[in-house]
């Protein structure tokens, strides 16, 4: 208590009071009011071009997160796309013993059977072939992206592109069941399937109807009749192209005629029944699949061939 | 209205307010601390064109560094460390690194005289009041200078003994021991002088 009593005085403080009057000039006040609103006025004139600021500095990362989205959504998908077939030995040298890759070797021979065969390799294709397959895939991307936007081949020029290949018989399918790769015992008229199976299917024995592996790319051999009989692809053999998606390959292999004659009953149809354009495109279809096409041809499609380019 | 919202809000939030722009909360808090800090300043510099001077020197400071204020005290004790800053800065520039006195200094009369007087009604009563005030100044003169500060701060400022040790960087009891010195100093320079009061 002495202490507050020491520290505050009273009649000291009522003294002051009373006889302090002091105060600023209204000139003093003036000035510091002035560059008090003056301050506060360039701060107001100046944050619509601080405004912009922020601006500058999220637009990067916006962009930056935009494009981090995408990445993260699309790449998981992007294995599913792509990845349908086995790379591991496309890319591995082939041994120089073994005999070329023949046109009527299925892939499915290289592939453990179902009493546990070690698995082979598969077949490489030499360069030759490689660039023959692309040269092959690109005119069928060609052809599929006419068929997409063109409108004159109609739906059921497509639909005759559609080949049902007929049942095998059961005693062929029980021979199938127990051939262990023994390709040379597969029919060679054997159709391919009819739709394109996931790789885990065809991981598994295949039947032997399954079809070589670049025929569509390799001219045939003389004198083979696999070769003649078999151009057809399925999927799982169709030249791979970073730009040729498996839905592609699909339709590509669903859509194309299996056998020499087919394409010739086909382009005889079509001109018979006066679709010029179909007729036209099938023929090119028909030079895509077979680099010896026009030699192929019978003498009442080789006159006409001679008039298309 | 708007006026009345700012007279109803603290310090702090007027501070605030002008912070982000708002002018009219400058006008606010200026007005209700420019005679306390004005008669800190003159008290302490005893110039009347000095304390000027140096008291527009203060708002001017706190109008430049707005932006850094921040409430973590009273306003008041920040406006306060921002007037006891710029006098010893302008004790530094005179050459007086620690406070001074101002025993003996002619600028005391001319703030004496620069002083209004309390009641103008009567020349003689204006007269009077001029020479209490003219005792009150000489009488705060003579009281050393921490000491004096430490009085002025707690008069003028209304801060807690806290707080003026906080704003002059002492502790407590050395706020305390200056103010039991600056008041019984003023007690034995204002004696006649109180007992009108008391009266």
């Amino acid at each position: 208590m002495n202490d507050d009593r020491d520290l505050h005085d009273t009649a000291l403080d009522a003294l002051l009071r009373t006889h302090s009057a002091e105060t600023p000039p209204p000139a003093v006040d003036a000035a510091v009011l002035a560059a008090a609103h003056r301050a506060v006025d360039g701060e107001m004139r100046a944050r619509p071009a601080r405004a912009t600021q922020p601006w500058r500095w999220w637009m990067p990362l916006a962009a930056a997160a935009a494009i981090g989205v995408v990445v993260i959504g699309i790449l998981p998908l992007a294995p599913t796309l792509v990845e349908s077939t086995p790379p591991a030995t496309r890319d591995a040298p082939t041994t120089p013993a073994a005999p070329p890759p023949s046109a009527t070797q299925p892939i499915e021979a290289a592939r453990p059977d179902a009493q546990g065969t070690p698995m082979a390799r598969v077949p490489v294709p030499s360069a030759t072939d490689r660039m023959s397959a692309k040269r092959g895939a690109a005119a069928t991307r060609e052809r599929e992206a006419t068929v997409a936007n063109d409108s004159a081949p109609s739906r059921p020029y497509m639909e005759m592109y559609r080949y049902v290949p007929p049942e095998p018989p059961a005693a062929e399918q029980d021979r199938r069941a127990n051939a262990t790769g023994a390709v040379a015992a597969m029919p060679q008229a054997a159709p391919a399937p009819k739709a394109f199976r996931p790789q885990q299917e065809a991981a598994a024995p295949a039947p032997a109807t399954q079809v070589p592996q670049e025929a569509n790319a390799q001219p045939p051999r003389q004198g083979s009749a696999a070769a003649l009989t078999q151009p057809a692809r399925s999927p799982e053999v169709l030249p791979r192209t970073d730009a040729m998606s498996l839905e592609d390959r699909q339709k590509v292999a669903a859509a194309q005629p299996r056998t020499v004659d087919e394409w010739f009953a086909l382009i005889r149809k079509l001109r018979s029944e006066n679709r010029v354009p179909d007729a036209i495109r099938a023929l090119a279809d028909f030079r895509a699949a077979f680099s010896d096409a026009d030699a192929r041809l019978p003498e009442d499609l080789r006159d006409w061939a001679k008039t298309v380019p | 209205m708007a006026a009345q919202n700012l007279s109803d809000d603290s310090d702090e939030s007027l501070m605030l307010s002008y912070a982000q722009g708002k002018a009219a909360a400058f006008d606010a808090l200026y007005a209700r601390h420019r005679v306390g800090v004005y008669r800190y300043v003159l008290r302490h510099c005893g110039n009347a064109p000095v304390a000027d001077e140096v008291f527009q020197d203060v708002w001017t400071n706190l109008v430049r560094t707005r932006a850094t204020y921040a409430p973590t005290s009273r306003f008041s004790a920040w406006l306060y460390t921002l007037a006891h800053n710029r006098l010893v800065d302008h004790w530094r520039s005179l050459g007086q690194v620690d406070m001074v006195s101002i025993d003996g200094d002619d600028a005391a009369n001319d703030a004496v005289g620069a002083l209004p007087a309390a009641r103008a009604d009567e020349p003689d009563e204006r007269a009077a009041n001029r020479n209490i005030a003219a005792h009150l100044h000489a009488a705060l003169a003579k009281v050393p200078p921490l000491q004096r500060d430490a009085f002025l701060l707690q008069q003028e400022s209304g801060l807690s003994l806290l707080e003026i040790a906080t704003l002059t960087g002492v502790g407590v009891e050395t706020v305390k021991s200056r103010l039991r010195y600056a008041v019984a100093k003023l007690r034995s320079e204002l004696g006649a002088l109180r007992e009108l009061a008391h009266r």
